[in-house]
């Protein structure tokens, strides 16, 4: 590859303007989707190994109960009996609840709490911008805040020793600010607390009269300790004192974030088959694009046998041509790779909103990404560069000169391009359809009540007049119902067993007024709803619990949830949803909460009345502060909020529609090359035909003929494969829609009228000309 | 230095065999100006391209320096191309990317004649043709005449032994048609051996010998002015 070559190569693209805009654009928007998706992917593959040490921490888990969450008193142990650890700390860690946090006057919201000892320091290298004392957590009620947090909550202040609270009951002071924590690690918190302090201990087990607060354990290890034979010795000393613990085994730190959760993980965690879909999908389009590529530069290939001959004459070996065309090739692919790598930095920020990830531009000049992306651009290169092998091998030097127009149309090798190409646009395309049918059903199916025009409040911890704010709410004009409970459709954080001791059924556990069954619009099946003597003593189902229960009937059975000495059931209500369409419908149990005991129901539903919303809410508010005058109104709609439930599966149809767009778009170039080399290579056969009586029309449906029958066999081949992964993502909804033939035939139609469009739209030059013109040309 | 015996061309269709050459035999000396006249589809561009080794005999013995050249390797063929033989062509076959001056340099860059020594060379040919002003034109750009002459010059620039030329004056007019002869007739004097394949009675007389094909077959072969039957 010399200048000589690159210059003519360069001439060359110039010449063929058509040809090398389509292929180079065409490559160059394929390549930019493959460096996002590798961007992403190198994202969550890269989580949690920010710091060296990283490789040597380790969680403790029982792999027998498949939980994490164990005694906090273990830590001690962890640290002075195995030689083998050299860092312990407890870490309970809370991501997954927007959080309120309190200081004097200022009030805001956030995310990311984690309790924790000063041990922390050691296993995470999470610097400390300043602090009280020499140690970060200084004292019980020590909080530490991140310095991001701290401009939040404390403008133009200095947060040491403010007094600070956090949750409504977890009261401390600010004894130091740290850094943030990095974007790659699957630990996250902007603020932490001590649990030394037993008052900050966020969760407690209790189990025959002994009671414990469970956490995560993190450990340092010493270089080279072997898991398994540290997990080995732990399991033989640690479920003596600690029955509830039937073995141990231990968890890379790295291992955590794309691993299926471990019941009590609090990291923050990414998903293993979405990144499947994305790479598979980042590498339909990279394949798509080569192919692409291919065909346009073997097309051209064809208009230059000629080129080929004379050089060939003029004692070019192989390697010479291939020598050029390895230049032609490669100034295409750069000038591509350059603009796709502009196209990127372009895109980057509403790639980051699609992905929800923070990607950066820089990364792609760390090694690892910097020599992938040379490699793969090599190898490219060297594929495209290849190609042209089987044209030169097939001919020799006096038919290059006087066959000129040789081949073209029936050609093995590009048939197949062609058809992997067309399959892949119609597999992305049913993909595309039935993702957005599975979410439009999940967002519209019968939840079992009504969630519109239903508005959620959600009451501090503490607040304590729950029936004067009711009946203040009652007053209101734009109030048609109103209803206490503890805990409420799209989120019941309450679980309870019924003490059977053969076949023990867990119940999500709500207690709910006499009004809640009127105000959600929640239809009985059977029996009645709560009368004024029931509040404290009874209780209603779900048709599941009915089912679970193998019940005919309900009447005299009762709840014995082991408190308040079990509630008597009055009836049986249909379905409904209290999660989202992901999860079957579980067994549900609605206790009448007893009217002395209003204070734990903090979920008030209101179903508004028809009426001018922007109004509703101002009086809304004016009653919320009369209550709760230095909180904002902590409020949701039951639509939006269970509507937000398929955001991810929204941003991954959104994902994969933008990739089915490219790919079509590709597809599409790559029919628009072929049609015109074919109608250019046919000119004179279409002359011959036309001298010979046939209309335009005649030969538009013969040139099409072939397209049509590569969509048809490409449909075939779609079909299996969409129904393949259409069905492995459907897995994850326990309620799924019908993905039917439709979706295919519509697939298979938008391709037909893709290619007929393309093929008809360059044909018709061909085939309204003159003919004698073109037979002169010959 | 040339010596074909008993050359078979054919061609089989379902139930005939089509033969284009057949029976040829021809012996050419170093230094010999040949000249192959005959009607359309007589064979005799297949004879010139069995001859410049881009088609193969289908029967027969081809020998160039008592060498056979019948089954050689595609590497020893373009050996044969670089070093042995050039070719000026009816079309001129000229790239047409590429100016006058790297159409004329291309054989010597595939034979890896260094860039110096090239721009000498190439200098060298420009001048004798007087083509200097024009060596940054495209074959676009040229009349027919000085497109040949760009043809020939890149044919010789590689100083073959052997030049064949396949209706070199066929696209012509008469004037410029005479000045490619005698261009050729000039090389020929210098020691080059040439074998022309044309339809024009005067200028197959600018060869030293005439070769009449018909229907594939050698029915004359004189010395041209003098003529006598085989």
């Amino acid at each position: 590859m010399n200048l000589h070559n690159i210059k003519l190569a360069i001439r060359n693209l110039r010449k063929h303007k058509l040809y090398s805009v389509l292929s180079i654009t065409g490559f160059s928007v394929g390549f930019a989707v493959c460096i996002f998706i590798a961007l992403f992917v190198y994202n969550e593959l890269s989580m949690d190994k920010w710091f060296p040490e990283s490789k040597n921490i380790v969680r403790v888990y029982d792999p027998k109960e498949n939980n994490c969450n164990l005694d906090i008193v273990l830590n001690q142990q962890f640290k002075e009996k195995y030689p083998e650890i050299r860092f312990a700390c407890p870490l309970e860690q809370i991501s997954d609840v927007e959080i309120a946090a309190k200081s004097g006057m200022n009030f805001t919201r956030f995310t990311g709490l984690i309790s924790t000892t000063n041990d922390f320091f050691k296993v995470f290298p999470v610097k400390i911008v300043s602090s009280v004392g020499s140690l970060p957590f200084e004292g019980k009620e020590a909080i530490l805040i991140t310095k991001s947090f701290a401009k939040i909550l404390f403008p133009n202040e200095d947060p040491l020793g403010k007094p600070i609270t956090v949750f409504d009951f977890i009261n401390g002071q600010v004894t130091g600010v740290i850094e943030d924590f990095p974007k790659s690690s699957s630990i996250q918190a902007k603020v932490l607390i001590n649990a030394e302090n037993p008052d900050f201990r966020l969760s407690q087990s209790c189990n025959d009269g002994r009671c414990w607060n469970p956490i995560n354990h993190f450990l340092v290890l010493q270089p080279q300790t072997e898991f398994a034979a540290l997990a080995k010795k732990m399991t033989a000393d640690i479920p003596k004192d600690h029955p509830e613990i039937k073995a141990i085994a231990l968890q890379k730190l790295t291992d955590i974030y794309l691993s299926t959760p471990i019941n009590g993980n609090g990291n923050l965690s990414g998903n293993l088959s979405l990144l499947f879909i994305f790479l598979s999908v980042g590498l339909v389009v990279l394949v798509l694009s080569i192919i692409n590529f291919l065909n346009f530069y073997v097309s051209l290939q064809y208009t230059k046998l000629k080129e080929i001959g004379i050089k060939k004459i003029n004692g070019a070996s192989f390697k010479n041509l291939l020598r050029f065309s390895l230049a032609e090739v490669s100034v295409s692919i750069l000038i591509s790779v350059a603009i796709s790598l502009v196209l990127f930095l372009v895109f980057l920020p509403f790639a980051n909103q699609l992905f929800q990830r923070n990607l950066e531009a820089n990364w792609l000049l760390r090694p690892a990404l910097l020599s992938a992306l040379i490699l793969i651009t090599a190898v490219i290169i060297l594929i495209n560069s290849l190609a042209p092998i089987s044209i030169l091998s097939r001919f020799n030097a006096s038919s290059f000169l006087t066959k000129m127009k040789i081949g073209g149309n029936h050609q093995t090798g590009r048939r197949i391009l062609t058809l992997t190409q067309f399959a892949a646009s119609i597999v992305l395309l049913a993909v595309v359809f039935s993702l957005n049918k599975q979410i439009s059903y999940a967002k519209h199916a019968d939840l079992g009540f009504s969630k519109e025009q239903l508005l959620l409040l959600k009451l501090p911890i503490g607040f304590k007049s729950q029936d004067a704010f009711k009946q203040k709410i009652k007053e209101l004009p734009l109030c048609e119902s109103v209803s206490l409970s503890r805990g409420v459709p799209g989120s019941v954080h309450l679980y309870m067993g019924d003490g059977k001791s053969d076949k023990s059924i867990t119940y999500q556990s709500l207690y709910v007024d006499e009004d809640f069954f009127k105000t959600m619009g929640i239809t009985m099946k059977s029996g009645r709803t709560f009368l004024s003597g029931d509040m404290g003593n009874a209780c209603i189902m779900n048709e599941e619990a009915m089912k679970q229960n193998e019940w005919a009937d309900f009447e005299g059975k009762r709840f014995m949830n082991g408190r308040d000495g079990g509630f008597q059931v009055v009836g049986i209500t249909a379905d409904f949803h209290i999660e989202s369409m992901h999860t079957k419908i579980k067994p549900a149990c609605l206790m009448a909460a007893a009217n002395d005991k209003h204070d734990d129901l903090r979920d008030i539903s209101i179903r508004l009345t028809p009426g001018n919303l922007g109004q509703q809410m101002d009086q809304l508010k004016l009653a919320w502060k009369s209550f709760i005058p230095d909180e904002p109104m902590n409020f949701s709609f039951y639509d939006e909020q269970f509507n937000a439930m398929y955001q991810k599966d929204e941003r991954l149809g959104k994902a994969i529609g933008i990739a089915s767009i490219i790919a079509l778009v590709l597809t599409f170039m790559g029919i628009l090359g072929q049609a015109f080399q074919i109608s250019m290579n046919r000119t004179k056969e279409i002359g011959i035909r036309k001298v010979n009586g046939a209309r335009v029309s005649d030969i538009l449906s013969y040139m099409n003929k072939e397209f049509l029958i590569w969509v048809a066999v490409s449909l075939v081949l779609a079909i299996p494969l969409s129904m393949y992964l259409i069905n492995k993502w459907l897995e994850d909804f326990a309620y799924k829609t019908e993905i039917g033939w439709l979706t295919y035939v519509a697939s298979g139609l938008i391709m037909l009228v893709t290619v007929i469009s393309t093929v008809t739209l360059q044909s018709w030059k061909a085939a309204t000309r003159n003919p004698v013109e073109a037979l002169r040309h010959e | 230095m040339i010596h074909l015996n008993n050359i078979d061309k054919y061609y089989d269709s379902k139930f005939q065999r089509t033969f284009v050459l057949k029976a040829v035999n021809l012996e050419v000396k170093e230094g010999e100006f040949v000249s192959i006249m005959g009607p359309s589809g007589s064979g005799k561009s297949t004879l010139l391209n069995i001859i410049g080794l881009l088609d193969a005999p289908s029967a027969g013995e081809y020998s160039l320096y008592d060498k056979s050249v019948l089954d050689l390797k595609e590497k020893a063929k373009v050996d044969y191309h670089r070093n042995f033989m050039g070719f000026i062509f009816q079309a001129y076959h000229l790239i047409e990317e590429m100016t006058v001056y790297e159409n004329i340099e291309t054989p010597l860059i595939y034979k890896g004649v260094k860039s110096r020594d090239r721009q000498a060379m190439v200098a060298d040919l420009l001048d004798r043709f007087n083509m200097v002003a024009k060596k940054d034109l495209f074959p676009q750009q040229l009349s027919g005449g000085q497109q040949q002459l760009v043809g020939i010059a890149r044919a010789i620039i590689g100083k073959p032994k052997l030049l064949l030329a396949d209706e070199p004056t066929g696209n012509l007019q008469s004037v410029q048609g005479e000045m490619i002869m005698e261009t050729l007739q000039q090389l020929n004097n210098e020691g080059m051996t040439i074998i022309q394949v044309t339809h024009n009675e005067k200028f197959a007389e600018y060869g030293k010998r005439i070769i009449r094909l018909e229907d594939g077959i050698i029915r004359k072969d004189v010395a041209s002015k003098i003529v006598f039957s085989i």
